[in-house]
């Protein structure tokens, strides 16, 4: 439907052409921009290592005027520190590159820091996290992980495996909801080897009935890419439906290697792979912040669409101070 | 409060019965219609008074007046007659029976000073300080047309929009935004039929063709209990009925379209021939039809067909057509039957034949429209009981259809044929049964009660799309819900004169929205006061509260086709408000002229306003899912206005300023904090000038400022790490756009003919081409790669300069 409104809209728009036919232009003077700490940080119940999801690494830039049109890139000035509910510093962080680079990542790795001290959030616990950089104003934000992790009663697979660089078919997890509080979720995937490691160059895949991908409102649980390049890609539910009852997360997917070899041929999936689902808990301000990050793209370049502003809760800044709180079940491939 | 509502209900019932047999001094009672001497039609609002008692009545919106007086076996009464832009009349009638007594006034003849202004109905004496009415407004069809027009086109909605507490959307635009309210929170009726959406052309002019109306009264606050199902106004608009004794016509051509209106009687010949001696005889019946087209696509079309060599036509119309049949039935009983349709198409059409055999043939269109019709029924049940019952139908409706048509040589010989056709749509239909009592026992009451229910169905979206692919199966797919809701409402109201100074107006209404297997109740008093503080200033004030069970989804809230009417639900709850107002009033002369002079202030709270969620638009609603793309929240507007009127005299007119706040809050908009609404306006400013240098020569000028609408632009962007980029919008609405400020002028010549009289008008729209904010846009820019191209700029897109245009009319 959406497709064929958007190929009438030339027709309507042409005959809007016709009024404004003696439309004038005028420019106007640009809008006032005070530069601000953009901040991006996901504290989670895991070690930080490279194995962390891309999206949950602490990036740090600073915002520019509009009219600006000198590349953005991020800065390795800032100082982040985190704070636990005493006050007492948890975490500092150092100027670093990306958990994994490659072709889709920014070639600027400039902005990522990476874990001094390999803190590992409490769930129920708040936390604080300051960033501070010369010349703009120190941002800061608080959040209080989730109680506990995701309850998984259950998982499934069932997989078409004929050809070893491209299984296909479904999976599913049950999930009991907590009865007590309002949740939020994430469901995560990818391969793993034996010792929990992820497989490169394997890439998880949710398949969807048509080719535009899950709406903004989609009304369920759906698998996100936490490791997407480009635009990040988090579905977050909210349990506002199922509300303490026990839920299904299920999925289509699509597990693909794409690594070819020089003299032709993939590398294949390993033998002894796992696909490990994670069902993350989230605060309601990642919810948020992933909800409104989706309705971000949706509504860019619609002409009928109110602008949609990213979700923030760092003070006096940009972007997510946000917390997950992961369960993991893993299923042999 | 709803365990309240019944037995109050109740009580204003038994109150209105106890008004009715309580022992009184022996009275009399006068009663009939006061109606156009020359062509018959109902005056609505006209009064009848006896100025020596200061008692006195208004007729109804049918014509109908009831006065009751003190009996007396002697003595009689001087009345006058009453009507703007009408010679009073004078009658001496005797004091000592009942009598039925049609009045005739005529209209005031042409000459220098006799001009007639938009202003407040006035009650009995003719002063506006005397009625309690607070926010209302009547606009003589004849001052309409006597503004300055757009291309030419006279225009009920834009006159409107010049009166204090009444905002236009932008530029061109017809929409009404009253009070801080959106358009979708006005009710606007065509002879007591709602209609959905007043615009034609993206909002640029107005359904109503003013050549076929009768009456534009517009309510802004202190909503009397007879109103309901809507927030913010109620645009009451009667057509006229037609000319019971002669055929007239009128009509006129402008730059881009045509109309023409026809009214007469009907057995007007039969009626002679059975009063040969009455010169004032009317017909028993009468007609009155107008239709109006633009012709642009007409015009263009050879110019199109010569572009694409006759491949391909494209256009846009809009046309109207009104028509009405009023028939007396007896002297008690009138009969109308009513009906409009009007409709706006863009349309496409292309046939392309390849070389090699194969051909396509695509036909696409875009159309809206409504179409309404109105039986209505009254019946004076005694001479003071008046009864009015009507049966409505009204549609609004949105197509989309786009047909495709391939054919294609197969390679073994012969031709294949693929076809893909959708059609999308969207409406709401209307049933309506409705019956209102005017009760009139003394001069110190007016009584009204009655009771409506409106079946209102609901299609938000409808698609149907027939896949008839080449090389593949064919494919239906059929999407789409109905929703249906009834509406149903009770009220009774009492004008009641206390004392010498203080009169009010009490009233309660009792609606329920019956939806979804679940009734949503709403019970609202209405009150409105006015007490003379002197014998020229009067303090009113009024209190409303008020419900709506329907929401407009939109994303443009300038009236775009796209918008969706959607119903209220247990989950989407009704919008809801009070507003309350204070005022002052003063009707006053300086050098033999008539002015008038109101302020007024308000308060209006409102809750469950709908608005998409961030980042959502009418795309891809094709189904119920529209209650999954939007959120609920409040509102506020507040402010003060000003009117002063000249109301006679060689140079007439207005000026009217308002100052005004309207702010949103909604939870998942703008991180939960209150916001100005797109339309809140601080200060807004018309002024209006009719000068006549002779009875044919005429000069009108209109000036209007507001401040600049509010919008949301990036000020800056940033990004979080990979590639994408995203903007800082701050918050929202917060930034404005210029201020907004034109000037129209309009030059008439009226010459008289032996069949009738012809006007010429030139007009000029924007007179001094103030390039005024349409929309704003952002321009990237570019980087030639040599330190040169162009820098990333915002620009402001002005539609219309300077415009001038002719319009010739002509009425016989």
């Amino acid at each position: 439907m959406k497709k064929a409104v958007k190929n009438l809209l030339p027709l309507w728009l042409a005959g809007a052409l016709t009024l404004s036919a003696c439309e004038t232009v005028l420019d106007l003077p640009e809008p006032a921009h005070t530069p601000r700490l953009a901040v991006s940080y996901t504290l989670d119940t895991s070690a930080p290592d490279s194995n962390t999801l891309r999206h949950r690494q602490l990036y740090v830039s600073t915002s520019r005027r509009l009219f600006d049109n000198t590349p953005l890139v991020g800065r390795k000035d800032a100082v982040a520190r985190l704070f636990d509910g005493s006050g007492a510093v948890v975490e500092e962080f150092r100027a670093g590159r990306p958990y994994r680079t490659g072709y889709y990542y920014n070639s600027d790795s400039t902005g990522y820091y990476t874990p001094t001290r390999g803190f590992v959030g409490v769930p129920g616990q708040t936390y604080r996290l300051v960033v501070a950089a010369p010349g703009v104003e120190t941002a800061e934000s608080i959040l209080t992980l989730p109680p506990a992790p995701a309850t998984i009663t259950a998982s499934s697979l069932n997989l078409d495996n004929t050809n070893p660089d491209f299984l296909h078919g479904s999976m599913s997890v049950t999930i009991q909801d907590d009865p007590a509080t309002a949740d939020y979720y994430a469901a995560f995937a990818r391969v793993v080897d034996v010792a929990g490691v992820p497989v490169p160059n394997v890439q998880v895949q949710a398949q969807y009935d048509d080719d535009s991908g899950p709406d903004t409102n989609v009304g369920r649980l759906v698998l996100s890419d936490g490791d997407a390049t480009g635009s990040l890609s988090v579905w977050p539910f909210a349990d506002t439906d199922v509300q303490g009852r026990t839920f299904t997360f299920a999925s289509n997917l699509e597990i693909r290697s794409y690594y070819y070899t020089p003299g032709g041929g993939s590398s294949g999936i390993p033998p002894g792979s796992q696909l490990e689902i994670t069902i993350s808990r989230l605060t309601r301000d990642t919810h948020r912040f992933w909800l409104s990050q989706q309705r971000y793209n949706s509504a860019d370049g619609n002409p009928f669409a109110e602008p949609a502003p990213l979700f923030s809760n760092i003070s006096t800044g940009f972007g997510l101070f946000g917390g997950a709180v992961d369960a993991k079940v893993r299923v042999a491939l | 409060m709803n365990k309240y509502f019944l037995p109050s209900f109740l009580l204003l019932l038994g109150s209105f019965r106890a008004l009715a047999q309580q022992p009184a001094p022996p009275t009399i009672t006068l009663s009939g219609y006061i109606r156009d001497a020359a062509t018959g039609e109902n005056l609505i609002g006209a009064t009848i008074a006896r100025p020596a008692t200061r008692q006195g009545t208004a007729t109804n919106a049918f014509g109908f007046y009831s006065l009751t007086l003190p009996s007396s076996a002697t003595d009689s009464a001087d009345l006058i007659v009453s009507f703007i832009g009408y010679d009073a009349l004078r009658r001496r009638v005797p004091l000592n029976r009942s009598q039925a007594l049609d009045f005739r006034p005529r209209p005031a003849a042409q000459q220098l000073g006799t001009a007639v202004v938009t202003g407040t109905r006035a009650d009995a004496d003719g002063r506006i300080a005397e009625t309690t009415r607070m926010g209302t407004i009547n606009v003589p069809i004849a001052q309409l047309k006597q503004v300055p027009a757009l291309l030419g086109e006279r225009d009920v909605l834009r006159v409107l929009q010049l009166l204090p507490g009444v905002q236009s959307g932008g530029e061109g635009q017809t929409g009404l935004y009253v009070r801080g309210g959106s358009p979708d929170q006005n009710l606007i009726l065509l002879d007591g039929t709602p209609v959905y959406n007043a615009s034609h052309l993206f909002g640029f002019f107005s359904v109503f063709n003013a050549d076929a109306l009768n009456n534009v009264e517009l309510i802004k606050g202190g909503f009397p209990a007879r109103y309901g199902g809507r927030l913010s106004s109620v645009l009451d608009i009667t057509m006229k009925e037609g000319n019971t004794r002669e055929l007239h016509g009128e009509g006129g051509i402008g730059i881009i379209g045509a109309r023409v209106t026809l009214e007469g009687p009907i057995g007007l010949g039969k009626a002679k021939k059975q009063n040969p001696s009455d010169s004032t005889v009317e017909a028993p019946a009468s007609f009155i039809v107008s239709g109006r087209r633009t012709y642009l696509d007409i015009l263009a079309r050879p110019l199109i067909a010569a572009a694409t060599e006759g491949e391909g036509v494209a256009g846009y119309f809009f046309h109207d057509f009104n028509a009405k049949l009023n028939w007396k039935l007896s002297r008690r009983d009138r009969l109308y039957l009513s009906g409009y349709t009007g409709y706006d198409k863009f349309y496409f059409r292309a046939n392309e034949d390849g070389s090699t055999g194969n051909s396509s043939k695509n036909n696409s269109s875009l159309g809206w429209g409504n179409l309404t019709t109105a039986l209505r029924w009254n019946r004076a049940l005694t001479d003071k009981l008046f009864l009015n019952t009507h049966l409505t139908y009204s549609r609004y409706q949105f197509n989309i259809r786009n047909e495709q048509e391939n054919r294609v040589s197969l390679p073994g010989g012969g031709t294949g044929k693929e076809t893909f056709a959708l059609h999308y749509l969207s409406n709401i239909r209307d049933w309506t049964l409705k019956s209102d009592l005017d009760f009139v026992p003394s001069p110190d009451h007016y009584l009204r009660a009655g009771g409506q229910a409106i079946w209102h169905q609901f299609r938000p979206g409808a698609l149907t799309v027939k896949d008839r692919p080449l090389d593949a199966a064919g494919t239906d797919q059929v999407t789409g819900t109905r929703t249906v809701g009834v509406e149903m409402g009770l009220y009774a109201e009492d004008d009641w004169r206390l004392t010498e100074r203080l009169k009010v107006n009490v009233g309660l209404r009792l609606n329920a929205f019956a939806v979804e297997n679940e009734l949503l109740p709403s019970v609202e008093p209405r009150l409105a006061a006015r007490y003379f503080l002197t014998d020229q200033w009067a303090l009113k004030g009024a209190y409303a509260r008020t419900t709506q069970f329907i929401h407009l989804l939109t994303n443009s809230g300038i009236g775009l086709p796209t918008d969706l009417w959607v119903p209220a639900t247990p989950t989407v709850k009704p919008q809801r408000a009070h507003q309350i107002s204070l005022g002052l009033a003063r009707t006053f002369q300086r050098d033999g002229e008539d002015y008038e002079v109101t302020f007024e202030t308000y308060y209006k709270p409102m809750q469950n306003l709908i608005e998409y969620q961030e980042g959502a638009s009418f795309l891809g609603n094709t189904d119920s899912d529209w209650q999954t793309k939007i959120t609920s929240g409040r509102g506020w507007a507040y402010g003060g206005e000003v009117l002063v009127q000249k109301k006679t005299g060689r140079t007439t007119g207005w000026l009217g300023y308002t100052l005004a706040w309207s702010n949103r809050r909604f939870e998942e908009l703008n991180q939960g904090k209150k916001f100005p609404y797109k339309y809140d306006r601080r200060h807004d400013i018309s002024l209006v000038v009719i000068h006549e240098f002779t009875p044919a020569v005429r000069l009108s000028g209109t000036f209007v400022y507001g401040t600049g609408n509010a919008t949301t632009l990036s000020r800056g962007n940033y990004t979080l790490g990979g590639f994408q980029v995203y903007d800082d919008y701050g918050p929202r609405n917060s930034f404005r756009m210029r201020a907004y400020h034109r000037m129209d002028l309009d030059l008439s010549f009226t010459k008289k003919k032996k069949w009738g009289e012809i006007v010429n008008s030139i007009s000029l729209y924007n007179a001094y081409s103030r390039r005024n904010p349409y929309f704003i846009y952002f321009d990237a820019g570019y980087d030639n790669g040599n330190g040169g191209g162009e820098k990333p700029s915002y620009k402001q897109v002005s539609l219309f300069p300077i415009i001038p245009s002719f319009s010739k009319s002509f009425k016989f």
